[in-house]
């Protein structure tokens, strides 16, 4: 199958293979192809009262249909729309990197460093200002991450990367 | 504007529509899949059109531009989950989306 969902899912869709599971949507769907053709052979339907059939439609007809019946349809798409960037926003949120925090923590970390080991000397110096703010921008945003990355998780729970 | 056009409009519309699905089925990377439901997605909006030539009624472009506005949505959503997919698998295949799972339920 598509997703490849489990071994439940297989079993449900070879339900689904049986001939009593699809004879009413396939009756159904018959119905709506006979439908079509008689819509689509000869004068079937009949052109609307306001419009002239086969010529053009002006922009204005479009933009009064647009915001004149369908003016709460525009507004539900309008919605549609926020909740599309905020979910792609959500989702598409990268967690690594942590811009702010961790340039801040790798910043402080450095100057500790620096303030700490200035009397000692170059070497230990250099060493642990090298060393530091990498092991403190791995170990700092874990704590932080991990309840959103449980919360981000919701329906999937085998999802901490096991590979 | 001939008559005879919204028809082959029409047809046009089914020919599209059959090339997105093809993309959607034998393709095997969730990121043409998208692209496929995309041109699924197009030729439902231009079959709208051409309705709406054929009727006269401007209520098939204003169809056209909610497919459009859906398709929007839908794809920004499509996006960020194939690149949150391709940050954590590494990959675009959609067969290993639940295999990790199965192994982890069968261990």
């Amino acid at each position: 199958m598509l997703l490849n969902l489990g071994r439940e899912e297989v079993a449900v869709q070879k339900r689904l293979l049986q001939i009593r599971a699809w004879v009413g949507p396939s009756v159904l769907a018959g119905v709506l192809l006979v439908e079509l053709v008689v819509a689509l052979s000869g004068d079937g339907i009949t052109p609307g009262a306001g419009g002239t059939a086969g010529g053009m439609i002006p922009p204005r007809e479009v933009g009064a249909a647009l915001l004149g019946p369908y003016a709460l349809a525009v507004e539900i798409v309008a919605m549609l729309l926020l909740a599309g960037l905020v979910a792609a926003s959500h989702i598409g949120r990268t967690r690594e990197p942590i811009p702010p925090t961790a340039v801040d923590a790798g910043a402080r970390t450095e100057d500790a460093d620096r303030d700490g080991a200035a009397p000692n000397g170059e070497t230990p110096d250099r060493v642990a200002a090298g060393s530091a703010p990498d092991a403190d921008g791995a170990a700092a945003p874990e704590p932080d991450l991990e309840p959103v990355a449980r919360t981000g998780a919701g329906p999937e729970p085998g999802r901490e990367e096991t590979r | 504007m001939s008559p005879a056009l919204p028809d082959q409009a029409l047809l046009l519309a089914s020919a599209l529509f059959v090339v997105g699905l093809l993309g959607v089925i034998v393709r095997r990377n969730v990121l043409f899949m998208l692209v496929g439901v995309e041109v699924m997605l197009n030729a439902a909006g231009l079959a709208f059109v051409a309705a709406a030539a054929r009727h006269g009624q401007p209520d098939g472009q204003v169809m056209f531009l909610f497919v459009l506005a859906v398709a929007a949505a839908e794809v920004a959503v499509g996006l960020a989950l194939v690149l949150r997919l391709r940050k954590q698998r590494g990959s675009l295949d959609p067969d290993i989306m639940g295999a990790e799972r199965d192994a982890h339920e069968e261990a």
